[in-house]
């Protein structure tokens, strides 16, 4: 077991370095850089901001400072925003995206999978044609249609809900929902496929032979295995709110580090992107790492492979 | 009473039993079969005929339109939706209704183009690790789930953001000339989507690969000295083209999906060639008055991937019917 967990952060630390990489030498390939768009710039100029950024060195020396400052979690400074530093801009930008993230992924965790359990339960009836339909309805519509139409129509038309920002909990709803509309579906589908097949199996029929009741088989024993594969899902979800974020961030005017991102490519700020990138590429793959030692705990049935 | 050998084996009446032995109907092959299974799913055949329907409005609708999709009509700003502009105009004065058709065309090809990236790359990357196996597969496979494990959003957006700068540097010169109607935007769309989503494909190409090498008309084609690349592409990938038909018709709406969210996000097409992403994030300014600059995109994007998804799964259930939930 913890030879195995060791064996995954081994794994882990070693994707992160080859994303990094990855990284640096697509940012690199970039003709120039972001003083090239400005007015000319005299030449002593521009030799002077490339040496303040380490752009006059070579290539592999700068490679192995960004790895030393990765390992730091220091990215940098921002090239357009007057010398903020990357990890400032992160810190403060960061937790709007958390709060919007973790409702988000609440929401699609408490709506998901009682939809999908209602289907199996209901299976081939009306209830499960119905949550089926709302289901591949969700896959098929993009968030940000579901962000533009909702906050039109709830906010603006209906004035039910506050258009943007995100002061408080009901400045979220909108946002979280746009956000977790596709991850619903898609745990929904999950967890159906799963339960229908959880509840043919024998220890299902053992458990109603013993005369329990069918809500003691259905949610002590059978719902059990049947939101493992949610479990798994969970990486995926988290990087799909957090990419989804940076359009439902810009939409509702929420000041997330994902419109950040956004606004970082439109202004060709390469080191905040690769900061970014970076950081979130971290986040995920550690994330990931969790949610792979959090499976093997929870499924023993998960043989591992010495 | 002995027989003769002659009687013992006397041939018997052929017509008593011709009869008898002649198959119901012909044998089906494996894709007649499918097709007959397709042909019974209703969902599936009508969200064929809507993609078809969308591709000819996406091939011949912007032709027929008496507009362009850049023609700015003046004093026909901002109208809502008629009978000469059945999806209105927008601030400039453009017809939506071939702005949307022309979105078509664009969003269709990064689906089809990114697709057939996809498929190059996936086919053989994965055909090669599937048949070769050992080594070669460990370490193949490796740099496949590394990849995997990077978050694919992030990638093509980093991709674009370089290769947009890149291309329109390399666009500049006389060999490119052709391509330079296409734009740097919509180019490096094809390049990051196809570059970044090929690995699932690679992975279902090796999975099927691995798992018919050692079936027996394989083990004959070596014993006649068949080469491993003709195995390879005469046997092998021929019989897993099921699975990689369904894995194609599901990664299309994939990459649309991801046009429109590139583009809404402003990295897409160069204006002011229009994409429905684009109009979509277009619209957003204007929403409380013109709220049908926004309705017409959206809903032109939904159901094209909802019609992709649909066909898809029928496709899924029509070609494996293992794989039916």
């Amino acid at each position: 077991m913890f030879g195995y967990i060791l064996k995954r952060f081994a794994y882990s630390i070693f994707t992160l370095f080859v994303i990094i990489t990855i990284t640096f030498f697509i940012m690199h390939a970039i003709p120039g850089n972001v003083y090239n768009s400005e007015k000319n710039l005299p030449p002593a100029i521009v030799e002077n901001i490339r040496a303040k950024y380490g752009l006059d060195k070579p290539l592999s020396e700068q490679y192995i400072t960004m790895l030393k400052n990765t390992i730091k979690l220091d990215f940098g400074i921002s090239m357009k925003n007057r010398g903020r530093p990357v990890n400032d801009i992160i810190t403060e930008h960061f937790p709007h995206s958390a709060r919007l993230g973790i409702f988000s992924i609440a929401l699609c965790l408490f709506i998901g999978i009682p939809l999908g359990v209602l289907s199996a339960l209901k299976k081939d009836k009306w209830q499960d044609r119905m949550a089926m339909i709302i289901a591949t309805l969700g896959v098929s519509v993009p968030g940000f249609v579901v962000a533009v139409l909702s906050q039109y129509l709830l906010g603006v038309k209906l004035k039910w809900f506050p258009v943007i920002g995100d002061k408080s909990f009901i400045h979220l709803i909108l946002p979280a929902v746009a956000l977790s509309f596709l991850p619903i579906s898609f745990i929904a589908r999950l967890v159906r496929s799963s339960m229908v097949e959880v509840l043919e199996q024998d220890y299902i029929r053992t458990a109603r032979a013993k005369g329990l009741s069918e809500r003691v088989v259905i949610y002590k024993h059978a719902l059990k295995n049947s939101i493992m594969p949610v479990i798994t899902y969970l990486g995926p979800l988290i990087a799909g709110v957090l990419t989804g974020s940076f359009v439902i961030e810009s939409i509702f005017n929420i000041p997330g580090l994902g419109r950040y991102f956004v606004t970082s490519i439109n202004n060709r700020d390469y080191t905040v992107t690769m900061g970014v990138t970076i950081f979130y590429a971290v986040f995920l793959v550690l994330m990931n790492f969790i949610v792979d030692v959090l499976y093997t705990v929870l499924d023993p049935r998960i043989k591992l492979k010495n | 009473m002995e027989l003769s050998r002659e009687e013992l084996f006397k041939p018997l009446n052929k017509k008593r039993y011709e009869k008898a032995e002649v198959a119901t109907r012909p044998s089906l092959t494996y894709w007649g079969d499918a097709w007959k299974r397709l042909k019974q799913n209703k969902v599936a055949m009508f969200s064929l005929a809507v993609i078809i329907l969308i591709f000819l409005a996406a091939i011949f609708g912007p032709m027929l339109s008496p507009y362009s999709y850049s023609q700015q009509i003046r004093g026909e700003e901002n109208l809502g939706p008629s009978l000469q502009h059945p999806f209105g105009t927008d601030s400039l004065g453009r017809d939506m209704f071939v702005r949307v058709l022309y979105g078509a065309r664009i969003s269709l090809s990064v689906g089809v183009v990114a697709c057939i990236i996809n498929l190059t790359i996936g086919i053989f990357y994965g055909g090669i690790s599937g048949y070769f196996g050992g080594r070669v597969d460990s370490i193949m496979m490796r740099i496949v789930d590394i990849i995997y494990s990077i978050p694919t959003m992030l990638y093509v957006i980093l991709l674009m953001v370089v290769l947009r700068d890149k291309l329109e540097n390399l666009l500049k010169l006389p060999i490119f000339s052709g391509l330079q109607a296409a734009g740097s935007g919509l180019i490096s769309i094809y390049l990051a989507i196809g570059l970044t989503y090929w690995v699932s494909m690679a992975r279902i190409v090796r999975g099927q690969i691995l798992s018919l090498k050692e079936q027996e008309y394989v083990t004959a084609a070596k014993t006649l000295g068949a080469s491993s690349f003709r195995i390879l592409i005469r046997h092998l990938i021929p019989n897993s083209l099921g699975s990689i038909i369904v894995t194609t018709m599901l990664l299309i709406p994939d990459a649309i999906f991801t046009e429109s969210f590139l583009s809404f996000i402003g990295l897409g097409v160069d204006a002011p060639v229009p994409s429905w992403g684009s109009l979509a994030d277009d619209a957003l300014g204007s929403i409380r008055t013109h709220f049908y600059l926004l309705l017409f995109p959206s809903l032109a994007i939904s159901i094209t991937i909802l019609a992709f998804n649909l066909f898809g799964d029928g496709l899924r259930d029509a070609l494996d019917p293992r794989m039916r939930k």
